[in-house]
């Protein structure tokens, strides 16, 4: 799955979540903190990752998944899925 | 001065450890001497500004000049009140305005505050202000709007510091988990107890956080405290694997209720530490209860007992709620005697605080919690007053009927409002960011056309919850 398949399956999960906060549709996205917005809490953010990798077809380093500076946004979800 | 107050502790390891790393936050390493001289940098410049003895304010993040900043502030014979990093800004001047504050250590300029540089450059010589007033002012979820501050005393920590020194065996060369925000009272016992003997404060980045056993497992974490929602989280993680945290010697866990099954997993991953389960409210300092499980009885289902009550606290079960009283007992509500007069209630010259948490003792007097007294419940170890969302939400529905229920998924509780009539959700949504913070926030806000009643007349909030499984 490339980055814009990627990117396509992390934002159908959250844009009816983002739009019950008030996001716009184009917010999600990019350096938007899944987390820190509110968006998701620690737990859901987890439970979105083991989601998406149940559609990949792979799991991802998770002991990692949180050591790179932005980990928890839009972007930092893709590429913990592009570099496992 | 008290032997246990915590800036005399502090100041003690500083002397006899000056070279020894009193904290690790951000790839930095900071020495006792280093946050000490800076600690009274601060002190001096509050002492000069004219804000000593009062309640001073910084933005709680958790990086070097908080954690000097929390010193300073105390040096100075003055309360911290610690404003969460995340906001909302419209909570912070609730808070500021309920607290009385005047000023604020640290780069942000908020309106009618006086600036006081939170740097490390200026005068080091240790103030000597009095050390009998109050610690800190931190601020929990209120059920009539609003959040509710409550006011510690040094005493009440110094009270809280002596059981904790008698009864463990913490070392200088302990390294101590800072997983706690600072806005939360169980930080507290991470700072003090790790500077009264010398240890290390070790502060992972927010990220780092996420992967609390793999920064534990990397910093040689020796003493673990957290709530038990962040080892269910690092389950999830994969990384609570057996024998994963070797070094851990002490694992306290609070703020919630943990489960047997947690706790095995945890002990599991760390076979070597004793487990302690703490439980006690804001009110009464940290905690004030304990139970340490034996590794024999880990087989067991269900919520861990939270044991019996400190030395020096006296606990008493009225009906079902359990009742302290006892040199931890907190001063009360800012701003708010009404609330202080209702919680805490004076008996023959005897001060007891209503915890609102419902009890059993079993026969060898140890205390099981079985719910609360109220609605109050816990999100990753925040105190959340869902009566706070609706309350948010009113002025914006003029008398629409609102209420906001918890729902337990997964393992985690969840809020749902549920709104009567139709209601523009991402508005209403929208207002609730602005006021509350994000733990806060429901999941969903549900329309329903009138709000289910039981046979009694009552609010039927099986109806409503079901309403969430079939959307």
């Amino acid at each position: 799955m490339d980055r814009t398949e990627l990117a396509q399956q992390l934002r159908e999960r959250l844009i009816h979540r983002a739009e019950r906060l008030g996001l716009r549709a184009e917010e999600v996205g990019g350096s938007l903190d899944l987390v820190r917005s509110g968006l998701l809490d620690s737990l859901g953010f987890v439970d979105l990752i083991t989601e998406l990798e149940q559609v990949v077809g792979r799991e991802v380093d998770l002991a990692t998944a949180f050591d790179a500076p932005g980990a928890t946004t839009f972007d930092g979800v893709l590429e913990l899925f592009l570099r496992s | 001065m008290n032997v246990t107050d915590p800036i005399h502790l502090f100041r003690q390891s500083a002397k006899r450890w000056p070279l020894r790393a009193a904290l690790q936050v951000e790839g930095r390493t900071i020495t006792y001497q280093e946050l000490d001289a800076w600690s009274n940098a601060i002190a001096h410049r509050v002492i000069g500004q004219g804000h000593a003895g009062e309640r001073i304010a910084f933005v709680a993040r958790k990086e070097a000049p908080s954690y000097a900043a929390i010193l300073g502030i105390m040096k100075a014979g003055s309360a911290y009140v610690p404003l969460p990093p995340d906001g909302p800004t419209t909570r912070w001047t609730t808070m500021l305005q309920r607290a009385g504050v005047r000023a604020l250590v640290g780069r942000e300029q908020v309106d009618d505050l006086d600036g006081i540089d939170g740097g490390e450059q200026g005068t080091h010589a240790p103030p000597d202000m009095p050390t009998n007033g109050e610690a800190y002012v931190l601020f929990t979820s209120g059920s009539t709007g609003g959040p509710k501050g409550v006011s510690v005393g040094r005493a009440n920590v110094a009270a809280y510091l002596e059981h904790q020194l008698a009864v463990n065996e913490f070392h200088s060369t302990d390294r101590f988990s800072q997983f706690f925000a600072l806005t939360f009272d169980l930080s507290v016992h991470d700072l003090f107890v790790c500077w009264a003997v010398g240890g290390c404060l070790c502060v992972p980045t927010p990220s780092e956080l996420m992967g609390a056993a793999s920064y534990a497992r990397e910093a040689g974490i020796t003493v673990w405290f957290s709530v038990p929602s962040l080892v269910v989280l690092q389950q999830r993680l994969r990384t609570l694997n057996e024998g994963a945290l070797p070094d851990v010697r002490i694992a306290l866990f609070c703020g919630e209720s943990l489960t047997w099954s947690v706790l095995r997993a945890f002990a599991a991953a760390a076979p070597n530490g004793r487990l302690i389960n703490l439980y006690g409210p804001t009110e009464a300092t940290i905690a004030i209860a304990a139970y340490e499980a034996d590794r024999g009885s880990l087989g067991q289902e269900g919520v861990v007992p939270i044991g019996r009550t400190f030395r020096s606290t006296d606990g008493r079960i009225a009906g079902e709620e359990l009742e302290l009283c006892g040199p931890q007992l907190a001063r009360g509500y800012v701003g708010d005697q009404e609330a202080t007069d209702r919680a805490f209630r004076v008996e023959q010259g005897v001060r007891w605080y209503r915890t609102g948490d419902r009890v059993r003792m079993d026969d060898q007097d140890v205390l099981h919690f079985l719910g609360r007294t109220d609605d109050q419940l816990k999100i990753m170890g925040h105190r959340v007053e869902p009566a706070e969302v609706d309350a948010a939400l009113a002025p914006l529905l003029g008398g629409t009927p609102v209420i906001t229920l918890p729902r337990e998924e997964g393992g985690a509780v969840r809020l749902y409002t549920f709104v009567q009539g139709v209601v523009d959700q991402p508005a209403l949504m929208n207002e609730l960011r602005r006021v509350l913070p994000s733990y806060m926030l429901p999941e969903r806000i549900l329309q329903v056309d009138r709000m289910p009643m039981t046979a009694h007349g009552k609010l039927d909030r099986r109806a409503l919850l079901e309403q969430v499984e079939h959307g």
